[in-house]
């Protein structure tokens, strides 16, 4: 018994030593807080929640957000808190604790969180909450907004140049989990690749999650050995593995989101971009200016853009390339609509 | 002189005796040196070791949603904990927790987007098909290792690797959301959430009933025959079988009992937490489950040990996201108390065990 | 056009099952000895990173096997500590020391990469020019040296175990420590050793998956392949063909499982990613008892 109750004793010793901590720290942090707001104007303060790790090198979409951020700091000087590697699960949490601490905006980045912005949004009205991601509705708070890209348009623009750059006639989709996003932006290749070459073969393979890079490795290996010699991959950090695959077996690779060249200078033909810093310049320069609203930007085809060959096609073919781009972001260019959603397979 | 050295002597063969031994200092022990490690490393990720832990307690303690995300964290901390520690008291050690739990989930989100009924037929019924995939999730496990002698160490791993893949298929497949872009049910309808009780007060209805279970575990454990056979069967198998016991059959209520509380704890969660099955919905609730069992040592412990660490998992989160610190130190916390805690424990057990013998 | 199928899908298993291997046998050299290697996942995950930044920082990948060594050592001398001397629950002990090494490597990779630079290895390659295997005796020079060291330890560690008088002795640890003891080994020493040894093959099969298969680090990126080798060793019964055959045999699940994507239109992938999982399953339930080292698991107390 008396070991038990010693036991306890220390237990609750702790909890009181913890509680005084905090008081301690609380009182730390206010004292800190006070000082920098008598100097001049307050600087903006935003945060934004990634679901994974270090996003400065993960997969394409990340790094185009994490590009974006770099923009809020350096040219409107806005101080930006970054959260890394949160579960969806804690993702409303997560920006409640930013909005209980009085930051200005919480941005998301991922479509996945879009549970947390309909659950945290209306609780604290003055924060502005914005999606930078796939979003149809917005929830019941005043100042909410979303950069919503149009993933169809995006996956058509891939598909263009996949069509335009196969020799073999086969390219390769990899995709990490087969998400509607997924289906909707492969959907989007595929028509776009039949349009402008009939014949093409299309490979689309599922990794079955975002991360392991010897997966993902192998299922490029087994697309280039069915014969695909241009594979756009769209997954997450286990994309290194396909570069690998591509290195090994001699195909080339569409880079997804932002220019990945870095990554891989030998086997990137050229990087299908989302302007992210683009959507985050709006957001800047409407914040700045007080015009935010609540509304969806709806980004097409003007938001994406190629980044540069380098060299890695025929001249004449990249010029095909950018006529077609260009003709599908004036709207010259229409691709059908049509959802594959039994899209496994060839 | 020499008698202050005498009472000295005293006062540590006291602590000795009364503290070192005794199983819950060592836990916290553990846990305060790790914290310790935590604030080295996070100085050596280039943030303030005091920011640190102030932002980590703050993160899981104040404000309202904090406070509710540390509850609900506790609820799948303390019912995968005793997933774990009740087999475990058994012989069996039950790596399987995770994949108990993500089918629980799944199976609970199956009965709740279909049924039409009153809340309490619907909320039952799910929470008892999420215990029934539980229980189908370690059938193979128990069955191999009653029938084939297959270690379960093993066999729950592969089943883990199977059940979240199973989870994948199901929310990109049958169960699929069509109205959102990323792999997820839809949303459990409002009318079938758990409520918090006391009605708006923010705390989940499902620690209420967390803890009820780990109070009847505990006393399951320690004043029933059931209790009784269980140690027996787990401290010495062919003892028991000499006085007896049919140590089969007690296994497999232990090794059910655990998966059937892992399965609830996805239901609960489900239902009073996260509303939807996704991709990456979950946390590693059932692998935490492991070193909480461990250091918690009984039902109670788990109560206390899972608190703690609920209050670790949701204030860390907000530590990396306030200071930056690297999310990776959670694992590490995760991993560090259990190690520094079987290591002390051994190394007591040890002192005495040669103070016997010598 | 069959015949470089196969040489595909071969070379496919043979990458998949190479740090598979190394694990395998990493795990079975410690129970022979008597104790568990929970902890094989843990040592895997310091093995690939350790391999990664040494590869990168010194450009040669077999440095990065060097170091891959070294960590494993060091990695089976925590383990050798904790679970042979105090000794500590070993299952509990490595199911921890996984979560620590977990914690480890991602908190250090996340400081040396805080630049933002994309860390690529310089890799092993394999002897052949790319462009894939177009026959099967091509196979032979389509996997990396790390392949044919991991052969050449199955057989090397069979003839140990099986054919020598040290080897006999090990076996004799695992079987009953108390027994080994009267006969005059010192029953911690060589259980050190044998949890040294296991972290070191632990470790190299993390750098087999790195340098020998993707030469990068991402965090968690074993992906449990070091509980899936602890399942080979079992369903192998301790015995290092065996063990081979279950790696190989994983391997083909996981080759298969992309394969039949590529056939069956439609259906949710997840069906086939579930194979190699229930593959390993059944073939534990088929084949019947298996009975490992008597004494494995059990501390020997000091004294």
């Amino acid at each position: 018994m008396s070991k038990r109750s010693t036991g306890r004793r220390l237990l609750a010793g702790l909890l009181v030593l913890w509680m005084v901590g905090m008081l301690a720290g609380c009182g730390a942090a206010e004292e800190q807080a006070q000082e920098p707001a008598a100097e001049e104007k307050p600087k903006v303060r935003a945060a934004i929640i990634f679901s994974i790790v270090n996003p400065a090198r993960a997969g394409g979409w990340d790094r185009a957000d994490w590009a974006g951020i770099q923009l809020l700091r350096e040219q409107y000087g806005w101080e930006v808190t970054v959260a890394e590697g949160v579960p969806y699960a804690q993702t409303a949490a997560t920006a409640a604790g930013y909005a209980e601490k009085g930051y200005d905006l919480v941005i998301f980045p991922d479509a996945g969180q879009t549970e947390a912005f309909f659950e945290v949004a209306p609780k604290y009205p003055k924060t502005w909450f914005v999606m930078m991601s796939m979003c149809e509705k917005l929830p019941n708070s005043p100042r909410v907004a979303a950069w919503s890209p149009d993933l169809y348009a995006y996956g058509a623009m891939v598909g263009l140049v996949a069509a335009k750059a196969t020799e073999t006639g086969t390219i390769g989709l990899i995709g990490g989990v087969p998400v509607p996003a997924l289906i909707t932006l492969f959907s989007g290749s595929i028509e776009a690749a039949k349009l402008v070459r009939p014949d093409v073969e299309v490979l689309t393979y599922f990794v079955g999650d975002w991360v392991d890079v010897a997966k993902h490795r192998e299922l490029a290996a087994l697309q280039i050995q069915e014969g695909a010699d241009v594979i756009f991959p769209e997954t997450g950090p286990g994309t290194l593995g396909c570069y690998e695959a591509a290195k090994a077996g001699g195909a080339k690779i569409i880079g997804f989101a932002w220019d990945m060249y870095e990554d891989a200078p030998e086997v990137i033909i050229t990087s299908v971009i989302f302007d992210k810093p683009r959507m985050y310049r709006d957001l800047a320069e409407q914040f700045m200016a007080g015009t935010l609203e609540k509304k969806i930007v709806h980004c097409g085809p003007e938001y994406f853009g190629l980044a540069d060959f380098r060299g890695s096609l025929p001249e004449d073919t990249i010029k095909e390339i950018k006529d077609l781009v260009s003709q599908l972001q004036k709207g010259e260019l229409i691709i059908p609509v049509v959802i594959h959603e039994e899209i496994v397979g060839k | 002189m020499r008698n202050s050295i005498a009472l000295k002597n005293a006062f540590i063969t006291k602590i000795l005796r009364t503290g070192w031994g005794s199983s819950a200092t060592l836990a916290v022990l553990s846990m305060i040196v790790s914290l310790l490690a935590l604030c080295l490393c996070s100085y050596f990720a280039g943030a303030s070791p005091l920011q640190v832990m102030v932002a980590l307690f703050e993160g899981a303690l104040r404000g309202r949603y904090a406070l509710t995300t540390t509850l609900s964290e506790w609820v799948a901390m303390t019912l995968c904990g005793l997933a774990v520690l009740i087999p475990y008291r058994a012989g069996f050690f039950n790596v399987g927790g995770q994949g108990q739990l993500e089918v629980g989930a799944v199976a609970a989100a199956a009965v709740a987007l279909s049924l039409n009924a009153p809340r309490p037929l619907v909320i039952m019924l799910a929470l008892a098909a999420a215990v029934a995939a539980g229980l189908l999730a370690v059938s193979v496990p128990l069955i191999l290792r009653l029938r084939r002698g297959a270690s379960e160490v093993t066999t729950t791993i592969m089943m883990n690797f199977a059940c979240i893949q199973f989870m994948y298929a199901m929310v990109t497949g049958p169960l699929k959301d069509a109205r959102s872009w990323y792999g997820t049910t839809p949303p459990v309808p409002q009318a079938y959430q758990l409520p918090s009780f006391p009605p708006g007060s923010g705390i989940p209805a499902g620690m209420w009933v967390a803890a009820l279970i780990a109070l009847a575990a505990a006393w399951l454990m320690n004043s029933t025959v059931f209790g009784l056979y269980l140690r027996a069967v787990g401290s010495n198998r062919p003892a028991a079988v000499a006085a007896g016991i049919p140590v089969n059959r007690v296994l497999t209520g232990a090794v059910l009992m655990g998966a059937a509380l892992a399965g609830l704890a996805g239901g609960l969660q489900l239902l009073g937490y996260t509303f939807r099955v996704a991709e990456g919905w979950s946390k590693s609730w059932g692998l935490v489950g492991i070193p909480i069992a461990l250091l918690g040592g009984n039902p109670l412990g788990v109560l206390v040990v899972g608190f703690l660490f609920a209050i670790l998992e949701t204030g860390a989160r907000s530590m990396q996201a306030l200071t930056g610190a690297p999310a990776a130190l959670i694992y590490l916390f995760q991993g560090l108390p259990v190690i520094i805690y079987l290591g002390l424990r051994a190394s007591a057990w040890y002192s005495r065990w040669s103070q016997a013998a010598g | 056009m069959e015949g470089q199928w196969w040489a595909e899908f071969l070379s496919a298993v043979l990458r998949a099952a190479t740090p598979l291997v190394f694990c395998a046998l990493g795990v079975l050299v410690c129970e022979r000895a008597g104790i568990l290697n929970i902890g094989v996942e843990g040592s895997m995950l310091l093995g690939a990173l350790a391999a990664v930044l040494a590869a990168v920082y010194s450009g040669n990948p077999w440095m990065g096997v060097v170091a891959a060594l070294g960590v494993g050592m060091l990695g089976g001398m925590i383990l050798a500590l904790l679970t042979v001397y105090l000794p500590a629950d070993q299952v509990a002990t490595g199911i921890a020391f996984n979560l620590v090494c977990l914690g480890v490597t991602s908190f250090v990779y996340k400081l040396l990469v805080l630049g933002g630079v994309q860390l690529m290895a310089p890799a092993l390659r394999a002897v052949r020019a790319p462009g894939g295997p177009v026959s099967l005796l091509d196979l032979a020079t389509a996997v990396t040296p790390l392949t044919w060291i991991a052969l050449l330890l199955v057989v090397l560690i069979w003839i140990f175990l099986f054919r020598t008088g040290p080897g006999l002795l090990w076996r004799s640890m695992g079987e009953s420590a108390r027994a080994a003891h009267a006969a005059g080994l010192d029953v911690h020493k060589v259980r050190t050793v044998a949890a040294v040894v296991g972290g070191l093959l632990s470790a190299l099969g993390g750098a087999a998956l790195t340098l020998g298969w993707v030469p990068t680090f991402t965090d968690n990126m074993t992906m449990g392949r070091g509980f899936i080798a602890l399942a080979a060793v079992y369903f192998g019964r301790w015995h290092p063909g065996l063990a081979l055959l279950a790696c190989l045999l994983f391997g083909a699940g996981e080759a298969l499982a992309f394969r039949a994507q590529a056939l069956g239109a439609g259906l949710n992938p997840y069906y086939y990613l579930m194979l190699p999982y229930v593959v390993t399953l059944v073939a534990v339930g088929a084949t019947g008892r298996a009975i490992g080292p008597r004494d494995a698991g059990k501390p020997y107390p000091r004294g």
